[in-house]
């Protein structure tokens, strides 16, 4: 086992500019760590990088203890399970499973015990003799998971392993894909672009956009501290509501909202606020120095327990997250209480989260009109 | 009354003279050009000149107008008269129904316009068979700017070209295809009276005819003044680039000589020993009547037109012959023709071509003694007596065919037996399934019309000769019988045990002992070598060509594009120019081999080298289709299994050896199974490039039996021949369906 370095780690494809202008990312011995971000942001060529699949321009990228910028994959001692599982189709489940052990010419014996255990593992005892053809989209998954637990590994390399399959099976894979972590507590790096998969799976989270690494850290961290707006934006479903504001100096301001306060001197006039769905709590049985906003419904999606409620008109909009209780219909006005500790500001520009000033004023706070 | 009897009477007469002007008269000749207009030019005037008789022509084309003639003359289909070489008249005569002599309508006045010579080339077996059209034999052409005056005997004329010979240079005094027995003929005939003796027998090993042989292999070996590997093309440039003096050619040679060279033609030396002068072979043109022909008389009146003196001249000045009608040498226009003058100058000493059957038989087996003599690679006694010997058989084999009367004269009654049984299974068969036959013609009838044509097809084109090949190859058809009734062919099994009951592998014994190559087990080692080689060559240097191409390597699409274009030449092209390639003067290859300092190789005078000729060439004629395929398998062979190989550690052997051969299992099989089947009947690259070379050794199964069908005309065998290969190739056929079979099962 063994961690993996970064430092600032360039790739570019020819002439293009870079697709990873330089990352700097430490990934801990035995840490599970995802990779998300949109797609096309990086995340397979940085997960290929380590493989060594791909080049590194410049930078260095070190696995434990050795500088494998010039390591080929296979001295690399890493495992990697691909998108499309990439099993051999002339070869049986079981030698798919032998084929890294064939390669360093492991004694049969050991290759058999070795396969049949991984094979017990996963489940797959019984299908040892067919070949991938006649395998179920979920069997070749386990196969192609088999084939990189058997080797025993430095490190796991995952590149969407799961988005082939459907909603079920993708949450009974992601379980297994857990447990193995667990089990062997292999360093892994998996990359994805569903968030669910990333917070349920990440002993941290790494979040790319456009090649550069936005934020690093374990999911509740992403998710209450973001440091941006666009990790802030990603993380959670429906994401966090971000608005406009002015700054007046006493107070922010827009159409929705007017949260007065003193001392905002020294920030820009052109703010962002954020705040999460389900940190705006109906007005009624909300302690009274929260402040209020009032706005027009104009969607509801109703969840059963809860409803995420479209509020607001022209140019602002928010969702609200609310209990499903109560009977609501677009076009009337709805006050609504912000939970004071769960509102974020961001920088307009930078769109960096601004952490100097606590944005309201607890006592002060007054309902907008 | 009168007035009507009268009307009646001048209508009768009118439709008499129609009917006599409706006598219409079918000539074909393989004319082109100036020889046609000239011809047609005499044919209307002729029609001009009077009413009864129409004449029309017909011009065949060159390459297949001997093949119409024989497929049409013996059926009654032919024309009434035609213009062609004499030589195939003592074939023609002795398989029947396909020429007629003209005894009964000749006047001795009108043969009295022919030299004997060129009257006796018309005579076959007592019967005068047609007139003497014109003829053509060799001479001796020779560059004035390099020969002040023709030599007078052969020991000048080798004297004077040896002071021209400059091999280094590539420059001969002499130059001529002298290993083709049409050639050589001018030096039988000198000596003696040439492949037959006074009564028509074969006599090749005669002293005369050894003698023969011997002084060519001195001009050839010793004297070293003509060219290695000579043919015609290659004469003729030697001649045109001025780097043969001499040359001995015929008048079909005059139009391709370069109008810079400054050329004049003479008759062959007397030959030095005994005074005798060379006495080339003369290919007489005749015309000839169809034994079918309503009109003979009129046809012949044709004959004697053709050949009067004012045709003949009209031929010679306007079609440029040389006619058999010396008459019209002394027309002033052609009596001052330094070249036809040559020529005619030479019919005195030339000799007819023997119209012989057995001639045709000669050709190809005298030339391959020829070259193995000249060579050093046989002694000349030896090989005479021993290719008399196998000309004997061959013969024998030909007269056997035509007088067998106590074989029987019917076919066996099983074959009688066998055809009512097939009858009545097939009946029975289609009685017994005609619900579903009318079943299955409702549902799919436009499926059913749609193939019609195709079925038809195949009947007539593939079935029908099919057949047809089976039933010969029973029977001992050769071109004297072709047309006898099949019952007095049949034969049975005879021809199939002389293929595979010959194990007579070796020829004479002890140190002179030597491999049998017309052997069919030979053959068959030769071809089976042949096809694996080649198959396992293209196969391998294509795979590592695409294997290569596959990798974004600098300039690949340049690199395919180059790669595919052997592809786009006719195969017939490239194996000329593999074979001019090889030519061990003139080639380049050895050319090649000589500037890095290595002797060069005479390429098809070994067995291993004359094969790997070959193979060269039909290797670089499969790569195209091979790498084609290969490339498109390997595309379709996902990048990721190569990445999850790497990935897993595999290196490249290991990454080629378990993930790209058995992926590209699927496209490699067919491949291979369609090359095999290819390969194994490759006819053009052996019969052009080395051409079976030495004496046939090379041969594989498809081109022995093109030679035993025609060069030694036995259809018959080499129909079983045909056969054998089929029963092969069908086995082989077996045996691939139940490998990829087994390999479905695999996948
Ligand atoms: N071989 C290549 N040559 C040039 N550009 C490339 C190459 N491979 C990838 N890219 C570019 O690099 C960028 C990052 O690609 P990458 O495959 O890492 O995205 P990703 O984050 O994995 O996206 P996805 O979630 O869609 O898989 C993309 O803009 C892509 O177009
Ligand atoms: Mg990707």
């Amino acid at each position: 086992m063994a961690s993996i370095e970064f430092k600032r780690v360039e790739k570019r494809y020819a002439d293009n500019p870079p697709t990873v202008p330089g990352l700097d990312l430490h990934i801990r011995d035995g840490e599970f760590m995802v990779l998300v971000g949109p797609s096309g942001c990086g995340k397979s060529t940085t997960l290929r990088m380590i493989a060594g699949l791909e080049s590194v321009t410049s930078g260095e990228l070190w696995i434990g203890d050795r500088l494998v910028n010039e390591l080929q994959p296979a001295a690399r001692d890493v495992a990697m399970v691909f998108q499309n599982y990439a099993l051999y189709p002339h070869m049986t489940v079981f030698d798919n499973m032998a084929f890294g052990l064939r390669v360093r010419k492991q004694p049969a014996s050991l290759i058999k015990s070795k396969v049949e255990q991984a094979a017990d593992t996963l489940g797959l005892a019984d299908l040892l003799a067919r070949k991938p053809g006649q395998l179920s989209g979920g069997q070749c998954q386990r196969v192609a998971l088999g084939r990189a637990i058997v080797r025993d590994p430095q490190v796991f390399l995952f590149d969407e392993p799961l988005s082939n399959l459907d909603a079920e099976l993708r949450v009974q894979m992601r379980g297994n894909i857990g447990r193995l972590h667990r089990e062997f507590a292999t360093t892994s790096v998996y990359v994805t672009h569903d968030q669910v998969e990333a917070m349920t799976l990440g002993s941290r989270i790494a979040i790319l956009n456009r090649g550069e690494l936005m934020q690093v850290g374990t999911p509740m961290e992403l998710y209450n501290d973001p440091d941006n707006v666009f990790v802030a934006g990603f993380m959670g479903s429906p994401p966090m509501n971000i608005v406009p504001v002015q700054n007046r100096g006493a107070g922010l301001k827009n159409a929705l909202l007017d949260l007065p306060r003193a001392d905002l001197g020294g920030l820009a006039g052109e703010l962002l606020l954020g705040i999460r769905p389900e940190k705006l709590h109906p007005a009624a049985g909300s302690p009274d120095h929260w402040p209020r906003l009032r706005a027009k419904v104009e969607m509801v999606e109703t969840l059963g327990a809860e409803m995420l409620v479209h509020l607001g008109d022209g140019s602002e909009r928010m969702i609200a997250r609310l209990p499903g209780l109560q009977l609501l219909t677009p076009g009337q006005t709805l006050e609504l209480a912000l939970d004071p500790d769960a509102i974020y500001l961001f920088d307009r520009h930078s769109r960096q989260r601004i952490r100097t000033v606590q944005p309201v004023a607890v006592a002060e706070a007054v309902p907008c009109t | 009354m009168h007035l009507i009897q009268r009307a009646l009477a001048l209508w009768l007469c009118l439709c008499a003279v129609q009917a006599v002007a409706q006598e219409e008269l079918l000539l074909w000749h393989g004319y082109r050009g100036a020889e046609r207009q000239a011809l047609e030019q005499l044919l209307d005037d002729y029609n001009r000149s009077q009413s009864q008789v129409r004449v029309r022509a017909l011009a065949v084309p060159f390459g297949s107008y001997a093949d119409k003639l024989s497929a049409a003359l013996p059926r009654g289909q032919g024309p009434d008269l035609f213009i062609f070489a004499h030589d195939r008249i003592g074939g023609w005569a002795s398989a029947g129904h396909s020429i007629a002599p003209i005894d009964d309508f000749v006047r001795p006045q009108v043969l009295e316009r022919f030299p004997d010579n060129l009257l006796g080339a018309m005579r076959y077996q007592g019967s005068l068979y047609g007139l003497p059209f014109n003829f053509k034999s060799t001479a001796l052409i020779y560059n004035r700017a390099l020969i002040d005056s023709p030599p007078a005997t052969t020991a000048e004329m080798i004297a004077q070209a040896r002071a021209h010979t400059d091999r280094q240079h590539g420059r001969f005094g002499l130059a001529y295809s002298y290993t083709e027995p049409f050639f050589h003929g001018a030096l039988m005939n000198g000596f003696g009276s040439g492949p037959f003796d006074a009564q028509n027998r074969l006599a090749l090993d005669s002293d005369t005819n050894v003698r023969s042989v011997q002084l060519l292999t001195e001009w050839v070996r010793t004297d070293g003044v003509l060219p290695e590997e000579p043919n015609s093309t290659l004469v003729t440039n030697l001649f045109n680039q001025g780097r043969a003096a001499m040359v001995i050619s015929g008048p079909w040679m005059l139009g391709e000589i370069d109008p810079q060279i400054d050329y004049a033609v003479a008759p062959l030396p007397r030959l030095s020993a005994s005074g005798t002068p060379l006495a080339p072979w003369v290919a007489v043109e005749g015309l000839f009547l169809s034994p079918w022909s309503d009109s003979k008389e009129a046809a012949y009146r044709l004959m004697e037109y053709l050949t009067a003196r004012e045709s003949a001249e009209q031929m010679a000045i306007a079609g440029g012959q040389l006619p058999a009608n010396l008459g019209a040498f002394e027309h002033p226009q052609i009596a001052s023709n330094d070249v036809a003058m040559a020529f005619r100058q030479q019919l005195e000493t030339a000799v007819p071509i023997p119209n012989l059957p057995e001639m045709t038989l000669l050709w190809k087996p005298l030339e391959n003694v020829l070259k193995k003599v000249v060579k050093g690679a046989a002694q000349p006694a030896a090989a005479m007596q021993r290719l008399q010997r196998d000309l004997q058989r061959d013969i024998a084999a030909l007269q056997a065919s035509q007088s067998r009367d106590a074989g029987p004269a019917q076919l066996p009654a099983w074959l009688w037996g066998l055809g009512l049984f097939l009858l009545l299974a097939a009946v029975t068969a289609l009685l017994k399934l005609r619900r579903r036959i009318a079943a299955t013609w409702r549902h799919n009838r436009t499926a059913y019309l749609y193939i019609l044509p195709a079925m038809l097809g195949m009947l007539l084109l593939v079935f029908f000769p099919l057949l047809y090949g089976l039933l010969l190859s029973f029977t001992d058809t050769t071109l004297l019988n072709e047309n006898t009734p099949l019952a007095s062919r049949w034969l049975g099994l005879d021809n199939y045990v002389g293929i595979l009951g010959d194990w007579n592998l070796w020829y004479g014994a002890g140190a002179e002992r030597s491999i049998n190559f017309d052997n069919f087990y030979w053959t068959l080692l030769v071809t089976v070598c042949w096809t694996a080689s080649n198959v396992l060559l293209a196969v391998g240097l294509a795979l590592l060509l695409a294997l290569a191409l596959n990798k974004p390597i600098f300039g690949r699409a340049w690199f395919r594009v180059l790669l595919i274009l052997p592809w786009a030449i006719p195969n017939y092209i490239t194996a000329l120019v593999w074979k001019g390639m090889f030519h061990p003067q003139f080639g380049v290859i050895n050319q090649a081999l000589q500037i890095f300092g290595i002797a060069p190789v005479a390429w098809f005078d070994s067995v291993g080298a004359s094969f790997f000729t070959g193979l060269v060439t039909n290797v670089w004629l499969s790569i195209p289709f091979m790498m084609v395929v290969i490339l498109g398998g390997l595309q379709s062979i996902p990048r990721e299994l190569y990445e999850a190989a790497r990935v897993e550690g595999a290196g490249r052997w290991f990454q080629f050896r378990e993930i790209t051969l058995p992926l590209l299992k699927p496209v490699l099989i067919p491949a291979i199974i369609l090359s095999v089947v290819w390969t194994f009947n490759m006819f053009n690259v052996i019969y052009l490039v080395s051409d079976g070379a030495p004496a046939g050794a090379n041969d594989i199964l498809i081109t022995k039996a093109f030679r035993i069908g025609f060069e030694k005309y036995q259809y018959a065998y080499a129909a079983a021949y045909s056969m054998v290969i089929l029963a092969l190739l069908f086995c082989y056929a077996l045996w691939q369906t139940r490998i990829s079979r087994t390999m479905e099962a695999a996948r």
